[in-house]
This record gives structure tokens, sequence and C-alpha cells, in this order.
């Protein structure tokens, strides 16, 4: 932004003001000085007028005496030479003016004029001898100059009377300009002392303070209060550039501090990726090294189930192939999507295996909503967790037990229940079970043997959700396993 | 401090304003002083025989009034001391003709001896206005003052209100007057045809006093003593009038000597209040002066003016104010 009224152009009109006043001041000293000085001048003037007049009037007398007694030419020109400097003394004043003075100094110049025509016939009348003429004519020429004698004592007089007067007017006059001016002076000092303050302190100020700013800034304090500087000038444009310096800077600052926040949660995000890709890693060698058991053991059933139908033993040969189904059914979900409908069909082959071992010792009922059916859900679930039922739970009860498996949508949630009414589930294990995935937990490892933990961990990663799955008592002293899942959470086919 | 700084920025400002305005007041009257005054229309000159009397003063303030007015220059010119009286004036007459003035205005004092002066003035050129003294027989350009018959007249009519038995008057000349004797005739005469209605009337005397208090105290009480007989005493001037009162109070014959005097002032003011004067011719100076620079700038211009112009007198009594002349 273009300052309006730049610091050049303040400067000059302080200066041009302060000039003013100091000159105004001056020169009114001065000038009433001068003045007083001319009044004097005039005033003496008239009488140096009359003096050098009557001198010269006396001279040109008694160059004409001289004359009239040696009669010569040197005596001729003196006298003509003092009627010319008579009237050059009065050249100019034989005009009228409205003062008294003046118009008898007019007399007088009329009356020198006269006095040289009658000089030059007295000279002339000399010359040719003419006795009578120039006597007439030498006394009309000193009445003359009586006539001009007395009008210069009237001016004299005249001239005394009004410096009187004008000396006392002037001597007042002067006294009192000579007073104001003492008292313009005093204020234009205080003024222009006042003046130099204010200016002085209007142009540091904001200076100190854009200085007081800085250095808070150089300490890395953003938070100071922007400098107010309302002049348009250049300090406040540098002030108010200042302040959106200091915000951009603010700005600046704050975007590197969220870009860091960023980056810092986008590693984050990428060890978390890398443990996911370690547990997928780890899930696709047990995923091989399950299927290596599964194909050899699938073809081994097979193969038992075709000679259990040739020794024509068809309990076995239905076990066989319940088993050797099961297997299929495991390994094709490894690289299909896996429904809560393919969880169920493993489960019921399961069971089939089941009651051929223990005959009617274990129940499995299954409640599983038909909506559900098609739900996306992660495989080998509902199968660990029944089996993990029967080895916690029942297997050292005589009489066997119930295992149901729910499943149902309410209150917008969905919900899986595994609950079974064995011996419950010891408190410690429930811990290990439940506790946060790592990157170096080693509990995918299909060494550890420990289903329940591995089903955690699948189910957790697949839903991305930490509290998905709980474990407590049932109120008949079973344990029951709870998977709670959010509408949002899940997907169907 | 802001405020501060404006107050005496204003102070400062109002100084200056005011310093201007004081340099131009005392430059205005410093002219005056100076003498530096604009030029002039014309030069005339005025020769009156003094100025220490009010009359004359006046005249010379009506004179200078006007030339203000009419933009036109006035110099006073008194016959000097040094110089005799009638001579003085022949000769400021022949310096006015030397200096070839535009003009004179004169207040003769000697008819016969100026006439060939005032005369040869006219024929040099230069207009000549006589003011409330003529010159009648010269060739004079116009005369501006009372008419003195009429003048006398008023006088005589005054008179004889102030004795209605009879006037028995005593005329107390100044010396002015003495010098314009065919002036003086003319107020006789006029005097002379009122009082002349009733045969008991008659001037008894007639004393000519010098300038001074002193010399006008001096002839009034010499008319009281010489002239017993004498109830009015008609004086020719102001300080003869107060003379002539102040004496007649004194002699405690206040009620029976009627004043009546010539001219306007204070004293005789309250000299017709106390019944001390009993009546006043006033003529008016300042009227004479200004219509007597008039005329001279009219003879200037070539318009025409009257050999006389007449300036009304105005008499005053104690009970009476009226004009005539």
């Amino acid at each position: 932004m273009k300052p309006i009224r730049t610091i050049k152009r303040k400067l000059l009109v302080f200066y041009t003001l302060i000039m003013m006043i100091t000159a105004f001041t001056s020169m009114y000293s001065l000038y009433t000085s001068l003045r007083m000085g001319r009044r004097v001048e005039l005033l003496t003037q008239t009488e140096l007028l009359m003096r050098n007049l009557r001198s010269r009037l006396g001279e040109s007398k008694r160059a004409l005496d001289e004359f009239l007694m040696v009669q010569r030419d040197e005596q001729r020109e003196a006298v003509y030479s003092n009627l010319e400097e008579l009237k050059a003394l009065v050249a100019g004043r034989n005009v009228p003016f409205r003062s008294q003075e003046q118009l008898m100094v007019k007399d007088i110049a009329s009356l020198i004029e006269k006095y040289s025509i009658q000089m030059g016939g007295v000279v002339e009348a000399k010359a040719v001898r003419d006795n009578v003429g120039y006597t007439e004519g030498y006394k009309a020429a000193e009445r003359t100059a009586a006539y001009i004698d007395l009008f210069i004592d009237k001016v004299l007089i005249e001239n005394l009377n009004s410096r009187t007067d004008a000396y006392r007017f002037f001597s007042e006059s002067y006294q009192q300009l000579q007073l104001f001016n003492f008292f313009l002076i005093l204020v234009a000092i205080l003024l222009t002392v006042m003046l130099i303050f204010l200016f002085t302190d209007n142009l540091t100020r904001p200076v100190v303070k854009l200085a007081q700013m800085a250095d808070e800034l150089s300490h890395g304090n953003f938070d100071v209060e922007d400098v107010e500087v309302s002049t348009p000038d250049e300090i406040g444009v540098t002030a108010r550039a200042f302040n959106k310096m200091k915000a951009s800077l603010k700005n600046y600052i704050r975007e590197v501090q969220e870009k860091a926040q960023i980056e810092k949660n986008l590693a984050e995000q990428r060890v978390k990726n890398l443990e996911m890709q370690h547990l997928l890693k780890n899930a696709e060698v047990a995923s091989l090294r399950s299927q290596m058991n599964p194909h050899f053991l699938f073809n081994s059933l097979n193969a038992g189930v075709q000679l259990a139908i040739l020794e024509e033993a068809e309990r076995t040969a239905n076990f066989m192939n319940n088993l050797a189904s099961l297997f299929r059914h495991n390994v094709r979900r490894l690289w299909r999507v896996n429904t809560i409908a393919d969880e169920i069909k493993g489960l019921e082959y399961y069971t089939q295996l089941l009651s051929v071992r223990f005959g009617d010792t274990y129940e499995v009922k299954m409640e599983i909503a038909p909506e559900l059916q098609k739900l996306q859900f992660p495989p080998l679930i509902f199968q660990p967790l029944v089996e993990n039922a029967i080895i916690h739970g029942l297997e050292h009860s005589e009489q066997g037990g119930t295992i149901r498996v729910c499943g149902d949508r309410r209150d917008g949630r969905i919900r899986f229940r595994v609950e079974d009414d064995g011996c419950g589930f010891p408190e410690d294990l429930v811990e290990q079970v439940l506790k946060p995935v790592s990157f170096s937990d080693e509990d995918f490892s299909v060494r550890t043997g420990m289903g329940l933990r591995n089903v955690v961990l699948r189910l957790r990663l697949f839903f991305e959700n930490e509290g998905i799955v709980s474990i407590s008592r049932a109120n008949g002293g079973g344990t029951v396993v709870e998977i709670v899942l959010g509408e949002n959470e899940v997907g169907y086919v | 401090m802001k405020g501060f700084i404006a107050v005496l920025g204003i102070v400062f400002l109002v100084s200056a304003v005011q310093s201007v305005r004081l340099i131009a007041a005392d430059a205005r009257a410093g002219e005056l002083y100076l003498e530096r005054s604009e030029p002039a229309r014309f030069h005339f000159m005025v020769i009156l025989p003094t100025v220490e009397d009010d009359f004359f003063l006046q005249m010379w303030e009506g004179i200078k009034d006007r030339a203000e007015e009419l933009e036109v220059g006035v110099e006073l010119q008194v016959s000097d001391s040094r110089l005799d009286l009638r001579k003085g004036t022949a000769e400021l007459l022949e310096i006015a003709r030397f200096s070839q003035v535009d003009g004179v205005a004169l207040y003769v004092t000697n008819e016969e001896e100026l006439r060939p002066v005032i005369n040869y003035m006219i024929l040099s050129g230069i207009p000549l206005v006589t003011l409330e003294s003529d010159a009648p027989m010269s060739r004079r350009s116009a005369f501006v003052g009372s008419n003195s018959f009429q003048l006398g007249q008023e006088i005589g009519e005054l008179m004889q209100e102030a004795q209605p038995e009879g006037v028995r008057a005593a005329l107390l000349k100044n010396e002015f007057f003495s010098e314009r004797a065919s002036q003086w005739s003319v107020i006789q005469y006029g005097m002379l045809a009122s009082l002349s209605s009733r045969d008991e009337d008659r001037i008894v005397t007639e004393l000519k006093s010098e300038s001074g208090v002193l010399s006008s105290e001096e002839k009034a009480r010499q008319i009281l003593y010489l002239y017993p007989e004498v109830n009015v005493i008609f004086c020719t001037s102001l300080v003869d009038t107060i003379s002539a009162a102040n004496v007649v109070a004194e002699y405690r014959r206040a009620g029976e000597v009627r004043i009546i005097g010539y001219g306007d002032n204070e004293e005789v003011r309250r000299g017709l209040e106390g019944g001390y004067i009993y009546g006043t011719l006033i003529r008016n100076p300042k009227d004479i002066g200004r219509s007597g620079l008039e005329a001279l700038v009219d003879l200037n211009t070539n318009k025409y003016v009257p050999s006389f112009i007449y300036i009304p007198v105005q008499v005053r009594g104690r009970d009476r104010g009226r004009e005539g002349g």
C-alpha cells in the first residue's frame, strides 16, 4: 500500500511550518525596526533639504556678488552652476500635494525658479552694462531670496511641529510594536518547541513499537498484539506490513505443525499396515501349512471313504465323508469371500463329525437369523469357538452339554453368541485371549495352537474393532463368547 | 499536548493577524506624521490674519475639511509677525503669484493697500476669493461671508429689543474691523437703518479695541466710566464680548447695560443663560471657509461663481434663536 502522507512530505510540512513561524517573527521584528529607521530618515529628510537649500542659496548669492565685482566667466559659471544645483535640490517638487509642508516646499521650488530667472537677468544686465536693470533685478532677486528664506523657516517650523508630534507617536507606536513583538516571539518559541516535541514523538513512537515487536518475534513469540499505527505514512505501511508478516509467519508455522502431525499419523498408519502385512504373512504361512495338511488329509480321507465303501462299513464311510467335506469346506474358503452361511455350513460338517465321535454327548444348536446369511464374515470363527467350548467347557463333563450358536439383529447391532453350559472359561485365560493385538504377538503362530486367541485377533483385524469380542460367564455356569457388530461395520455379498 | 499546541497555534495566528493589523493601523496613522499625502488637484493659498482667534480657527477648519473632501491642497499662511501685518499679506500674495498657485482665499485686512495687489493677482490669472472681509472695489473673483448691511440691521433690531425704552449704544470695534473701514461702514449703515425707526435710539460712541483680554476690558471700563448713559454695548469679537460682560457684571450694571456680542462659545452661552449677555450674532466661519474653497475650485473648473456668496448669520438670545444676514 502506497503511503498517503510520506515521511518526506511530513518533514517538509514540519520544517516549512517552523520556518514560516520563525520567518514571520523575524520579519516582523526586522520590519518594525526598518520602518522606524525609515521614518526617522523621512522625518529628517525635509530638514536636510531645507538646510541644503539655505546653504546653496547663500553660495549662489556670494557667487553673484563675486561676479558683479570681477565679471569673469569663471564667476558667471559659478553663478549658473549654483543656480542649477539649487534647482536640482527641488527638482520634481513643483507639484501640489495635500499637505501643508509639501505645498510650502512647492512654493520654495517655484520661488527658486523665479530667483533663478531673476539672477540670470542680473548677470545678463551686468554683462551689457545695464546698470538700472541689474540694480532693479538684484533687488528683486534679493527679495525673492528673502521669500525663500522665509519659507524655509516656515517649512522648518512646520517640520519641527510635525516631527515633535511624529516622534511622540512613533515612540509610543514603536514601544507597542516591540512589546507585541516580544509576545509574538515568546509564543513562537513555545509553539516551535511543542511542535518539535510532538513531531519527534509521533515519528519515533511507532518505530519504538516496531522494534519491541521485532524483538518479541525474534524470540519466537508470535502471540504479541499487532502494532497499532494509524499514521498513513511509511511507518504506518511498515507497521501494517509487519503485522501481516507476523500473521503469515504464524500461519506458516501452524501449517508446518499440522503437516508434521499428519506425517506422524501417516507413519503410525504405516506401522499398522506393516503389522497387518505381518499378520497377513503369518496367516498366509498358516494357510499354506494348513493347506498342506488338509490336502493330504483330504486325499487320504477320500481313499478311506472308498475303502470303507468296499469293505461295506457304511458308518465309517459316512464319518470319513463328513470329515473330508469339512476339510474341503475349510480349504475352499481360503480363496473366496466367506459369509455366515458358509460358517454355518462348515459348523454343520463339524457337528456331524462330533456326533460320530461322541454320539449325543454334545448338542450344537444353531439359531442364526436368516437375514444374516449373506453377511461377510472371516472364515473359521464359529468352528474353533465350538471346539474351544467342548475342549475347555464340556470335555470334563460326564453328561456332556449343549452349545448354542446364535445370531440376530437387535437395537441396530448384530450379535453372535457361542454359549455353552459347561464349567466355564478360566479367568486368566480370558485375559490372555482378549489382550490387545501387537506386532510381536506370536499368538498367530500356528505352533501355539491357541485357536481362540487366533479367532479374536482375526475378528479384530477384519472389523478393525478392538472391542468386538467379549467373553463372559453364562447364567447357567458356562461360557459366552459374544461378537457384537455395528451396522456400519458389516458388509453383505 | 495536542490541545495545548492547538491553543498556542491559535494564539500565534491571532497574534500574527493582530500584528499585521497593528502595522497597518500604525502605517495609516504614521502617514499623517510623515506628510506623505496624496497629490492634490489644485494648490490654493489661504491668507488669514491669525488662527489664534476662534473665528479664524473655525474658518480654517472648514477650509481644511472641504479640501480633504475635494482632494485639493490648501496652504495656510498667516501674516508673519516679522512682517508688517498689511505688507505681510501683500508679500504673501506676491509669493502666491510667484508660486503660481491655483487660487487664493483672503481675509482682507486693508482694502486700500491690498487692492492693487489683488488686481495684479487677477491679471496674472490667479483667482482670488475674499472671506468675510471684502475688498469690493478690487477685481476679486468673489466674496464669501455675511451680508454686512443685513448684519447691521440684525444688530440694530437686537439693540431695540434689548432696550425698548431707547437705545444708547457703544460700539466696541476690534482691530480687524478697524482695518476694514468699508465693511464696517456698511454694517453701521444697516444698524442705523434699524435704529432710525425710533427717535430715542442713538449710537453714543465707538471705540477700537486691540487684541487681547486686557485691551477689551479696559475699553469696556472706559465706556462705563466715560459714558454712563450707555445701555447697550455691541462687541465685534468673542474676546470683547466676554470681557465686556465681565466688566458690566463687575460694576453691577448687568440688568441696566445690555451686551450684544459677536461669536459663540461656552462662555458666551453661559453669559446668555445668566443674563449677562443679551444676545449674540453668530457667524458661521466653517461654512464661510467651506464655501470659499468651493468657490475657488469652481473658478478653476470654469463653473459659474456669483460675486457675492452670503452665509447666513444666526442671532441668538436667551429666549430666541433665528437666522438672519
